[in-house]
């Protein structure tokens, strides 16, 4: 199968890779183009032992050889695995459930490994397991959520995961009371690997930029818009939020922080200077045309339709997640712009000017709007521009409480004037993160509580992420009448 | 969400199970049976253009209008049905929300509760009472796919995104497509393990449903323990888990084979015909094999942004579907609504060119094609564009159009379904009689 080709043998650890071609064509070529038929990729050549990988020997922790084990092994083997699967203290019931199949397994004339992988098998389809299980005992009214229940919430808050050994363990011995010790397990996980569930599963919710992969762009209009670059927004913003996790910067840097990430790719895409490679690199930035997540590309992209941008659908945008004043829907039979006039005949601007003039749309497109008008130096796929096809852009706008800007720096003047509405709006975003449920009438004082101390202290994100952890909602259950914490 | 992935290991654990291969010649001496009748919904996403729909004319000689076209050659196996309403999918007195109504409303026939909460309601859909009975027989009771994700969570029009489903296992319970035609593939096919002797297929079979039974014993335990809205979530875990156990059971006395020529999907094509395409034989493979007796397959999202430059419209398919009737938004629309046409016209050729006991699969199959509002324009919810391709073993007397009165439940059809699948019902949502003119052999 090698068709004459070089095989190379490379060493490559274990995960995602990815694999690039490049075909060198000579100019005197003639005829159809030729294109790479298929890329075949074999091994791995020299194996590793089972008894020698990582795997097995974080498994069959007694230390044995394939095959050597006895049958009291499968007690030592079981009670950690089952106690962090469960994330909790195991019975003896349960644990003897999960003996007894490897007994079964062993009986039927099989291997004590093979015991072993249905024993976890078993662990792995276990409620138990499956589930972040918190109890509602009967007719108990609202209570504090236990200490291994407080891990649990913690670790998927911040990890998206289940806690570790440390974090289990001081659960266990009722340590997490200690609010000292409660906050310094969550420094330790935000600074920990980890930590970066948080920067990209909150800003993907948030900002919608998850949404980037199911995206899909006019070919024709955004030839440069492909899977690599839809990569690449979406790591600057994980990147730049992660950044101000963990540097805990002011919250009010989402907005206007003047730096970000970029490799040599994005930094063509954005006309910045001086980065070379794949890796990316922090980069100062003037904040003329960029700065914070509202400029960046991946936020730009998912709040644009495939062929052109729209005001509306970034001003909703806006409205949503960072004012905190989502517009209703609109009314069904609504008129359309005229997709081929839109920068042609007539802008975009013009059309949702004359849209505006119908009081029935005017009362939301009136707040909508002019925000959108505002990022409209940037394209669909969030490059800069200053023209609308071949209309001069005007990027000016009036807010409905009549203040007014022109262009994105000081549309983003404004909204960071208006900190206490975002600082509510991401407030409310994070705690329902990291509830995993809709927020209701009744968190509003924890909401308000929380907002009041970011502002307090320096708007600093750490004090966004301990507010969240103290507050009601995150240590409290309704109980068993109220139908318990949906999950 | 955060707990998603953790579905995987359920999947994982289905997927897993093995076909034991029996002697791949024991259907020829298998006892002749009466082939057993397909279900199949296929929706059309964010209405269609009525114009280029309905024909003119009932009876036998309608005239096929553009959309309808690719199925023209098929004449005699497709019946059209105009007048079904949608009425559930209204708003009455919801407010906003339209598409996100269609959807949950169009196989339940039962106006959805708005909510973004978990307290979401809708009701059982036609397609999974079908499949509680039909279902029996099979490996998969039903299968629930599209060629468009719609497993988002918060909000999507207004409503719960978890309401972006057609299929609904019960009031409470949506059933979320599988998009990725490889994961499809392999819980179709399993691992296709065929090494190992019966004896070790034996054990295998023997430890699974031992795991089982200790999941169903752990989720006994816990239930007591629970609130009412965990209650439920276990109590649809307890039912997954009770079926993966009757899958096993079944898989030993099953002869399920790879048909030749189909391999290992690699991931999901960008390009809609491939995908859809794609989708549609392993469909019908599903079918072929008696994997499943029971499928629906949103084509794409209800009210979704895609775009279609395949067919030459680069805009998102909502936004043009408000087309105030400008002609050249209305051809662009019409334009997805026959593109989307010609990939089911795929699957009507696929089904007809494969034996089937006496006949076809085709002839053995009543496959609905259809959107849960005309005009997206004005979101007209009032006549469903409809049509039957198959005729379930000359159950269905296919090639005509015949016209109810405007407005006669939708779900009144899905009685009539039931009963020509020989589940009959009495009551489905907002039905208040049959259809018997269905029937009419």
């Amino acid at each position: 199968m090698d068709r004459g080709f070089d095989s190379p043998r490379l060493f490559v650890t274990q995960g995602p890779h990815k694999v690039e071609t490049e075909m060198v064509v000579s100019p005197e070529l003639k005829g159809p183009k030729p294109y790479p038929e298929f890329i075949q990729i074999r091994g791995p050549f020299a194996q590793t032992p089972p008894e020698k990988t990582a795997s097995y020997q974080r498994i069959f922790v007694c230390g044995h050889a394939l095959g050597q084990h006895t049958p009291e092994c499968a007690r030592r083997i079981l009670t950690p695995l089952m106690h962090r699967a469960y994330r909790r203290p195991v019975s003896s019931e349960e644990l003897e459930g999960a003996l007894r199949l490897v007994r079964l397994v062993r009986s039927r004339g099989d291997s004590f490994e093979a015991g072993i992988r249905i024993a976890i098998e078993a662990m792995l389809i276990s409620p138990n397991f499956l589930f972040r299980i918190e109890r509602d005992p009967a007719g108990e009214s609202p209570r504090a959520v236990s200490g291994v229940e407080l891990a649990s919430r913690l670790s998927y808050f911040l990890w998206s995961s289940m806690p570790d050994d440390e974090l289990l363990g001081l659960a266990e011995k009722g340590k997490l009371r200690d609010p000292e010790i409660l906050h310094a397990q969550v420094r330790r996980m935000i600074s920990d690997p980890k930590g970066q569930a948080l920067a990209a599963n909150f800003s993907g919710q948030w900002l919608q930029t998850r949404n980037l992969d199911a995206l899909q762009r006019d070919a024709t209009r955004f030839p440069e818009f492909d899977a690599e670059l839809r990569d690449l927004m979406r790591t600057e913003t994980e990147m730049f939020f992660e950044a101000v996790v963990k540097e805990d910067r002011s919250v009010l840097d989402l907005l206007d922080g003047r730096f970000t990430f970029v490799n040599e790719l994005l930094a063509g895409f954005y006309g910045i200077q001086g980065v070379t490679g794949r890796e990316f690199r922090r980069v100062e930035l003037d904040g003329h045309q960029r700065a914070g997540v509202l400029t960046q590309a991946s936020v730009l992209t998912v709040s644009s339709y495939p062929t052109r941008t729209s005001p509306v659908i970034r001003g909703k945008w806006l409205l949503e997640n960072i004012l905190n004043a989502p517009p209703p829907p609109p009314p069904p039979d609504v008129p359309l712009l005229d997709e081929k006039a839109a920068g042609t005949t007539v802008s975009v601007r013009q059309q949702l000017e004359q849209h505006r003039v119908n009081p029935a749309c005017a009362g939301c497109h009136s707040q909508m709007d002019p925000l959108g008008f505002g990022l409209e130096n940037y394209d669909a796929i969030g490059r800069w521009r200053t023209m609308d096809g071949k209309f001069p852009l005007d990027v000016s706008g009036v807010l409905p409480d009549g203040k007014t800007f022109s262009g994105p720096e000081e549309l983003r003047a404004i909204l960071r004037a208006d900190f206490a509405r975002f600082v509510r709006a991401l407030t409310e975003k994070l705690l329902t993160y990291a509830l995993g449920r809709g927020l209701e009438p009744y968190d509003r004082p924890a909401v308000e509580k929380i907002a009041r101390d970011v502002q307090r202290n320096g708007f600093r994100f750490s004090q966004l992420i301990d507010s969240t952890v103290d507050s009601i909602p995150f240590r409290m259950r309704r109980g068993a009448s109220e139908g318990g914490n949906p999950k | 969400m955060k707990h998603l992935p953790r579905r995987t290991f359920l999947r994982g654990l289905g997927a897993s199970i093995s076909l034991p291969f029996l002697d791949a010649m024991l259907p020829a001496f298998a006892p002749a049976t009466p082939a057993p009748i397909r279900l199949m919904y296929i929706y059309a996403p964010t209405g269609m253009i009525p114009g280029a729909w309905y024909p003119t004319t009932t009876g036998a000689d309608f005239e096929f209008q553009r959309i309808m076209k690719p199925l023209e050659k098929f004449r005699k196996d497709i019946l059209v049905i105009s007048g079904l309403g949608d009425n559930p999918g209204r708003a009455l007195g919801d407010g906003n929300g339209d598409h996100a109504r269609a959807v949950a409303s169009y196989l339940t026939g039962a106006h959805p509760k708005k909510t973004l909460g978990a307290d979401m309601r809708c009701g059982i859909s036609v397609d999974q009472i079908a499949a509680r009975s039909l279902g029996k027989q099979t490996k998969f009771a039903s299968l629930e796919v599209t060629c468009e994700d719609s497993r988002q969570a918060g909000e999507c029009d207004s409503y719960s995104c978890a309401y972006q489903a057609i299929s609904w296992k019960s009031e409470t319970q949506p059933l979320p497509p599988e998009m990725n035609p490889r994961l499809l593939f392999e819980r179709l096919f399993g691992d296709l393990d065929v090494s190992g002797t019966p004896a070790d297929r034996k054990n295998q079979n023997e430890y699974r449903k031992s795991i089982l039974d200790l999941a169903l014993h752990d989720t006994q335990r816990l239930k007591g323990t629970l609130g009412a809205t965990d209650r439920r979530k276990l109590d649809e875990y307890f039912t997954s888990v009770r079926e993966l156990e009757l899958r096993i059971d079944k898989a030993s006395s099953e002869t399920h084979q790879l048909p030749t020529g189909l391999a290992k999907p690699d991931g999901i094509p960008a390009n809609f015909a491939e995908h859809s395409r794609l989708i549609f034989d392993l469909l019908t493979v599903a079918m072929q094999t008696d994997i499943t007796h029971v499928a629906t397959f949103m084509l794409a999202r209800e009210g979704g942004v895609r775009p279609y430059p395949e067919c030459g419209v680069p805009e998102a398919h909502h936004s043009i579907s408000h087309h105030g009737n400008k002609p050249e938004l209305v051809e662009k629309i019409t334009k997805i609504q026959c593109y989307h046409m010609e990939q089911f016209a795929y699957f009507v050729e696929r089904l007809g060119s494969i034996a089937d006991g006496d006949g076809s699969l085709l002839d053995h199959s009543a496959i609905v094609y259809g959107a849960s509002m005309a005009d997206p324009n004005k979101h007209d919810h009032g006549r469903c564009p409809t049509l039957v391709a198959g005729n379930a073993c000359n159950r269905i007397r296919s090639g005509r159009h015949i016209a109810y009165p405007e407005g006669t439940p939708m779900a009144n059809f899905h009685l009539s379904m039931l009963d020509i699948v020989g589940v009959p019902t009495d009551r489905l949502g907002d039905s208040n009689g049959e259809l018997n003119l269905l029937a009419d052999v």
